[in-house]
C-alpha cells in the first residue's frame, strides 16, 4: 500500500512537470497560413479583388501542406449586428469580391491540374444576407434594399430579423479559382465584350477600387485588363455551388505556373440559386490541402467536383416542393430575357423549353407558400430562399413545358 | 418673392418633378449599361441618397430627418439615408460618382475637399454646399444639378433641420450655385436639355 502511494505520488509531480506533454505538441502537418491584415482588403497584402496573371504570390505551398485561408466577406463590408437596410446603400460596389491568396504550388504549370480539398471551414460569429437592389433572380420584384443579420455557430444560424428559422451550418467557398493566364484574359475579355455589345450583362474591368492596386488600379500596368470577379469562369472564381463542402476536391486546370490559388467569399449556407443573390455571407478561416495532376489540363479544362456523402448530408429531412412551368403573361419579358428577341417573346404566355422561367414561377411559388404558411413577409421569404430552396431541374425532355422545381428545407423552421 | 412664396412655389414644382424623374428613370435604365450593378446604378439615381456615417452617429439622425423632410416637401427626391461606416468610405463613394449628397462635420467637409488627412487616399473632391443642417453641413459634388440644388435647398429652407437665419455668405464649403440662387430668390433652374435629344427629361 505504501509503495502504491509514493508511485501514485511520483505520476503526479511527474504530470505537473511536464503539464504540456500532450497530444497538442505532436505534429505533422506544413502550415501555410495567410492571415488577414488591416480592417479591409485594401489594408491587406494578402488580399486582391480583381484576376490577372501579374498578380503576385502572396505565398508559395507545397503539394500536401495544409494552406489555411483568412477569408473576408463578399462585399468586403462594415456590416455587424446592429446594420440596417439603410447600410446598403454605401456599399462600394467596386470592393468585391475580396480574396486571399493567390497562393504559388511548387511543382504545378500550366497545363497540369490541381485537386483542391477543403479540409476545414471555421465560420466568423456574424453573417449577413441582403436584396441589393438591381441584382437577384426576381430583382424586377425586389427593388429595395433589405438586410438579415445572422448569429453563426458551427452547428446553425439565427438571426432576431428571421424569427422562428434556425439554418444549419453548411458553410462552402462561394469563391475558389487559380489565375487565369494572358491567353485567357485576352480570350474572356474580347467574349464578354462581344456580349455586351449584343445586349447581355457583361462588367468590363473597373480600376477604381481595384486591387492590388499595383496591378489593377488607375495607375496600374493591366488596369484595362484585370478581370471583375462577379462571372465564374473557367478558372473557378464566384461559382456558389453549396455541394462543394467540406471533405469535397475541386478540380482546377492551371493557366499559369504556379496556378495562384485563391479563395474568399465564403457562405455559410446557400441554397441551389442563391435567389436573392447573397447566401448568408460570411468570413471565415478556410483550410485546404492541395495535389497536381500532372498534365491533366488537357481534359479539365474547367472547374469539376469530385465528393461523396456530402452531397447527401446537406438534404433536408422534410422539404415542399413548387412546381415551376415556361408560362408567363402576354407583354412581359422576364429581365433575363431582355436581351435577345425579347420582342418575339413578348406577346407569348407559353415558351418552349425555357428553364429560367420555370425556375421563376417555381420561385415565385415557393415564397408565397414561405409567407402563407410560416408568416414571413415578402422579403423574408425571398431572403429565406435563398439559403434554404434548391432550384432543381425537374425535366428537360416534355417540350415546350420543361419543369424547374423549388425544394424547401423545412428543417429550418424551428419547433 | 418672400422665402415662404419660393417654398410654395418649390412644393407645387415637386409634383410635377415627379414626372420628370419618372421620365428621367427611364433615360438612366438606357444609360446604365448592361452590368448586374445596372440596377443599382438606377437606384442610385431613383433615390436620393443622403449619405451619412457610423463613426459621426449625429450624422445618421440628422440624415434620417433630412428624409423626412425631403419626403414631407419634396417626395420626388425618393430621398434614403446610405449610413457608411465612416467618411472615407463617403469620399470613397462621392469620389467615384456612386453618391451625390452627404452630411458631414464642418471639419470633415473641409478635409474631404482638400484631400487632406484621412482622406488624402481619395484626392481633392470638388464639394458645395447644399444648407447647414444642425451643427452639421448637407453638401453635394460640385456637378450635382443645379436645379437639383435649387429644389433641395428650397424643401428644407424653413424647417426644423436647418438653422435659421442662413444665408449665402462664404464659408469653408462654397455655396452650390443652385443653393444660392434659392437663398438669393432667383426663380427654378430651368431642367438640363436630354442627351439624347428625347423627350425625356433627364433627370
Amino acid at each position: 500500500m505504501r509503495v502504491s502511494y509514493a508511485l501514485g505520488a511520483a505520476v503526479l509531480c511527474g504530470f505537473a512537470g511536464t503539464a504540456a506533454a500532450d497530444t497538442t505538441d505532436v505534429t505533422w502537418q506544413t502550415k501555410v497560413v495567410l492571415e488577414k491584415q488591416g480592417e479591409h482588403c485594401v489594408d491587406d497584402p494578402n488580399c486582391f479583388n480583381r484576376y490577372h496573371p501579374a498578380i503576385p504570390p502572396a505565398a508559395r505551398a507545397k503539394p500536401g501542406d495544409m494552406i489555411v485561408l483568412h477569408t473576408r466577406d463578399a462585399l468586403d463590408s462594415d456590416l455587424n449586428l446592429d446594420s440596417v437596410a439603410d447600410d446598403l446603400a454605401a456599399v462600394d460596389l467596386n470592393l468585391v469580391h475580396p480574396m486571399t491568396g493567390p497562393v504559388h504550388i511548387e511543382g504545378a504549370e500550366r497545363g497540369d491540374v490541381i485537386a483542391v480539398t477543403l479540409v476545414d471551414i471555421e465560420p466568423d460569429q456574424y453573417g449577413y444576407t441582403v436584396i441589393v437592389p438591381g441584382f437577384g433572380f426576381l430583382r424586377d420584384l425586389y427593388t429595395e434594399p433589405y438586410l438579415v443579420n445572422w448569429k453563426q455557430s458551427r452547428t446553425h444560424a439565427v438571426s432576431d430579423q428571421m424569427p422562428g428559422v434556425k439554418v444549419p451550418y453548411e458553410a462552402f467557398m462561394g469563391s475558389v479559382g487559380v489565375l487565369p493566364g494572358q491567353p485567357e484574359v485576352e480570350s474572356w475579355l474580347a467574349r464578354e465584350a462581344a456580349l455586351g455589345a449584343a445586349g447581355g450583362i457583361a462588367l468590363p474591368p473597373q480600376p477604381v477600387g481595384a486591387l492590388p492596386s499595383a496591378v489593377c488600379g488607375p495607375e496600374g500596368p493591366h488596369k484595362d485588363e484585370c478581370l471583375r470577379t462577379i462571372p465564374p469562369r473557367e478558372n473557378g472564381g464566384n461559382m456558389d455551388v453549396q455541394q462543394m463542402q467540406v471533405g469535397t476536391t475541386l478540380l482546377l486546370p492551371c493557366f499559369v505556373d504556379g496556378c495562384g490559388l485563391f479563395a474568399g467569399d465564403v457562405h455559410y449556407a446557400q441554397g441551389d440559386g442563391e435567389v436573392s443573390g447573397t447566401a448568408i455571407e460570411t468570413g471565415a478561416v478556410v483550410t485546404l490541402s492541395v495535389e497536381i495532376r500532372k498534365g491533366q489540363g488537357s481534359v479539365i479544362t474547367g472547374p469539376e467536383v469530385e465528393g461523396g456523402t456530402q452531397i447527401k448530408e446537406i438534404e433536408p429531412s422534410k422539404f415542399y416542393q413548387t412546381i415551376g412551368l415556361p408560362l408567363k403573361a402576354a407583354g412581359e419579358v422576364p429581365p433575363p430575357h431582355a436581351y435577345l428577341e425579347s420582342e418575339k417573346i413578348a406577346d407569348l404566355t407559353n415558351l418552349s423549353e425555357d428553364l429560367v422561367v420555370a425556375a421563376r414561377n417555381a420561385l415565385i411559388k415557393m415564397i408565397a407558400y414561405i409567407q402563407r404558411e410560416h408568416g414571413l413577409n415578402r422579403e423574408q421569404a425571398y431572403i429565406l430562399a435563398s439559403v434554404a430552396v434548391d432550384l432543381r431541374i425537374g425535366q428537360v425532355v416534355d417540350v415546350p413545358n420543361y419543369i424547374v422545381t423549388a425544394v424547401l428545407n423545412e428543417d429550418v423552421f424551428e419547433e | 418673392m418672400t422665402r415662404g412664396d419660393v417654398r410654395g412655389r418649390t412644393r407645387r414644382l415637386a409634383r410635377r418633378h415627379v414626372l420628370r424623374l419618372g421620365g428621367g428613370l427611364a433615360a438612366a435604365l438606357l444609360l446604365c449599361g448592361h452590368t448586374p450593378y445596372g440596377h443599382w446604378v438606377v437606384y442610385r439615381k431613383k433615390h436620393l441618397l443622403i449619405g451619412c456615417h457610423r463613426a459621426d452617429p449625429e450624422t445618421y439622425a440628422l440624415a434620417k430627418r433630412v428624409v423626412a423632410e425631403l419626403a414631407a416637401h419634396l417626395p420626388a427626391a425618393k430621398a434614403r439615408p446610405a449610413r457608411a461606416p465612416d467618411a472615407r468610405r463617403l469620399a470613397s463613394l462621392l469620389g467615384t460618382e456612386q453618391m451625390d449628397v452627404a452630411i458631414l462635420s464642418a471639419g470633415d467637409a473641409a478635409a474631404m475637399a482638400g484631400g487632406s488627412g484621412p482622406f488624402e487616399p481619395y484626392g481633392a473632391i470638388g464639394l458645395r454646399l447644399l444648407t447647414p443642417v444642425g451643427d452639421h453641413l448637407l453638401i453635394c459634388r460640385q456637378d450635382f444639378r443645379e436645379r437639383h440644388a435649387w429644389l433641395v435647398t428650397g424643401a428644407l429652407s424653413g424647417t426644423s433641420v436647418v438653422p435659421a437665419g442662413e444665408t449665402a455668405a462664404g464659408g469653408a464649403i462654397p455655396w452650390h450655385p443652385g443653393s444660392r440662387a434659392f437663398l438669393e430668390g432667383k426663380p427654378e433652374p430651368a431642367p438640363d436639355p436630354p442627351p439624347d435629344g428625347s423627350s425625356a427629361d433627364p433627370d
